[in-house]
């Protein structure tokens, strides 16, 4: 009898705390629509961007309950091939996508539609290599790193030459917390570490100039006309906004200063806007997202729902924080979205498969 | 392995709930406490300070007829680095149908001046029709340019005495312009405004710092008559 009430109690936890995810990937969603309003409403620009992300958000949340209602065994037995068409879609990109912003990373399928395949890969990623260490690990520790490394380079490298370097960073430090996290050794954790920094280096060679104006423009001497013009902008919108935010509709720096103020930059953007005290419960919400999805991770009983859910937790802390360091000057521009919140709908409805996955994952447990 | 996997991903949690405690300090700084000094950065790149010369005043005789005035004029300039690259094909022939002689090659007269004047006094209908290529080539600007007229003779132009231009701004230098100077001069309006980063005003901006007096008119206690008699004489 106690364990029947400990059972439905577990279970009501469990469907409150899934509610609450999908809950919070929903406001945050209409957050993001609010921020990129604020973006144009003073400049008369393209309204283009505010009826594009509510339409993106209208399917981003049947995405998710779709992808949550899809039982994960599914995923667990689709999940490979998933993988590989995802991966088939990193890779022809590269020949065959459309540049923007001098990067390769879009298809354009019909007029005015951009399709970002990388950020539809990254469930799809976080998935294959959840399946592949629940396979190969049990038998070798050394083969399932060795596995999943591979997974990641096949995903990063194309990513990389797009080049899109912040998806490509997110891809490979998902692997490093990915195995952190499903309790891998830590000295072949390092080792691993440091292959990734070799290849990441390598990789950064093939414009090693990009890279390096990029990193001096954060930690070295920055020309602030040149390389650290985009810094600055950052800094100056975050200054702007002061404690309380401008009034909307009168962020100067944001209309005119922000390079793609709705997208790469929308958190100083918002800084602008809202002010110091006006990010807190932005950050609060991202915050809440990610403890709920950990809290739910914990809540599963089998091992490889449990490290996907986690590693989808932590893919959103990743990003976003990647997101947020760039727009506080802490790091180099990476080109990186804010999830949920910046303009985009690969980005956006990537996001709410991701989440809507982990969900499943999460609910798989109760029918078991 | 199960109890390993909760506190890793507890050891994460605190990894990234530190790497947002860093964020947040970084915010806090740029945004609160050192707030004034990125301020005055961003006003150095965007804000832009202007005056515009006060209206000088008239001159009048004992009758009030008018012996010294001010006309504006606008010229039409274009920088110096774009006269000279490619661009300049396309923005002669923007300009032709609206002006004539426009030069096929500019110079500037000066070779260290920043501006080239392509056309001097541009008439008030053709400024209109200017619109659409000063909006395509932001190195086109119109300039405005103050002359003081004086009564057409030479005694008159004597007594008023003459006028050096500083700036836009007209200040007298011999005659009735030297001794009523501060009646004339008037207050030059001072104004900032904020511009984006093709260096355009961005509406709403406008910050006057000075309000703008036009000079007062001088009144002479003599008249015209009196002045050319006198020169007979």
């Amino acid at each position: 009898m106690n364990g029947q009430k400990m059972e439905s109690g577990r279970s009501w936890e469990r469907r409150s705390l899934a509610w609450s995810a999908a809950v919070l990937c929903a406001l945050l969603g209409m957050w993001g629509c609010m921020a990129i309003y604020s973006t144009q409403i003073a400049a008369l620009r393209d309204w283009n961007f505010l009826g594009r992300q509510i339409v993106f958000l209208l399917i981003g949340v049947p995405v998710l309950v779709i992808c949550w209602k899809i039982p994960f065994r599914w995923y667990e037995r689709f999940g490979v091939p998933v993988a590989l068409a995802a991966l088939f879609g990193v890779f022809s990109v590269l020949f065959w996508g459309r540049p923007i912003n001098g990067m390769s990373g879009w298809f354009e399928p019909f007029g005015g539609i951009q399709i970002q395949p990388s950020e539809f890969a990254k469930p799809c990623y976080l998935l294959l290599l959840a399946l592949l260490w629940r396979r190969v690990a049990p038998r070798s520790e050394l083969a399932a790193m060795t596995v999943c490394f591979v997974a990641a380079a096949a995903f990063s490298i194309p990513v990389a030459l797009e080049p899109d370097y912040g998806s490509a960073v997110i891809f490979a430090a998902m692997l490093l917390i990915f195995l952190f996290i499903s309790g891998c050794g830590l000295w072949k954790l390092l080792l691993g570490g440091t292959l990734l920094c070799a290849i990441g280096a390598a990789l950064a060679a093939l414009r090693w100039d990009m890279v390096v104006r990029r990193f001096e423009a954060v930690f070295g001497n920055a020309d602030m006309l040149g390389n650290g013009w985009h810094v600055q902008q950052f800094q100056l919108a975050i200054a702007r906004g002061g404690w309380m935010g401008s009034k909307l509709g009168n962020t100067v720096w944001t209309e005119n200063y922000l390079p793609l103020a709705h997208n790469d930059s929308i958190f100083a953007s918002m800084a602008e806007t809202l002010g110091f005290l006006g990010t807190i419960p932005l950050l609060a919400l991202l915050c809440a997202l990610v403890v709920v999805l950990v809290r739910l991770a914990r809540g599963c009983d089998d091992d490889t729902g449990k490290i996907f859910v986690g590693s989808a937790a932590f893919l959103i802390a990743l990003q976003s924080l990647l997101h947020i360091s760039v727009n506080a000057a802490l790091l180099p521009p990476t080109g990186l979205t804010l999830p949920l919140i910046s303009y985009g709908g690969s980005s956006l409805i990537g996001t709410m498969m991701l989440v809507g996955m982990a969900l499943s994952a999460a609910d798989a447990e109760k029918s078991e | 392995m199960r109890n390993r996997i909760g506190l890793r991903m507890n050891i994460m949690l605190g990894l990234f709930g530190l790497w947002l405690l860093a964020v947040l300090v970084s915010l806090f700084n740029i945004g609160i406490f050192q707030r004034d000094e990125y301020l005055r950065r961003g006003d150095d790149i965007a804000v832009r300070q202007f005056f515009i010369p006060p209206q000088r005043g008239r001159i009048f005789d004992k009758k009030r007829t008018v012996l010294a005035w001010s006309e504006r004029y606008f010229d039409l300039t274009v920088d110096a680095g774009a006269a000279e690259s490619g661009e300049w094909p396309a923005i002669r022939e923007s300009l032709a149908g609206v002006l004539p002689n426009i030069p096929e090659k500019p110079a500037a007269k000066d070779s260290s001046a920043k501006n080239i004047v392509l056309f001097r006094g541009v008439p008030v209908d053709a400024l209109s029709q200017l619109k659409t290529p000063l909006g395509r080539f932001h190195s086109l600007r119109i300039q405005p340019r103050v002359e003081r007229r004086v009564y057409d003779d030479p005694a008159v132009r004597r007594l008023i005495g003459e006028v050096a231009n500083y700036d836009n701004c007209l200040t007298g230098v011999s005659g009735v312009e030297q001794q009523y100077d501060r009646t004339l001069s008037g207050v030059a309006e001072i104004y900032e405004i904020t511009v984006d980063k093709y260096g355009n005003e961005i509406l709403s901006t406008r910050k006057v710092l000075q309000k703008p007096r036009a000079g007062y008119p001088v009144v002479l206690p003599f008249t015209l008559e009196d002045i050319l008699k006198a020169n007979r004489e």
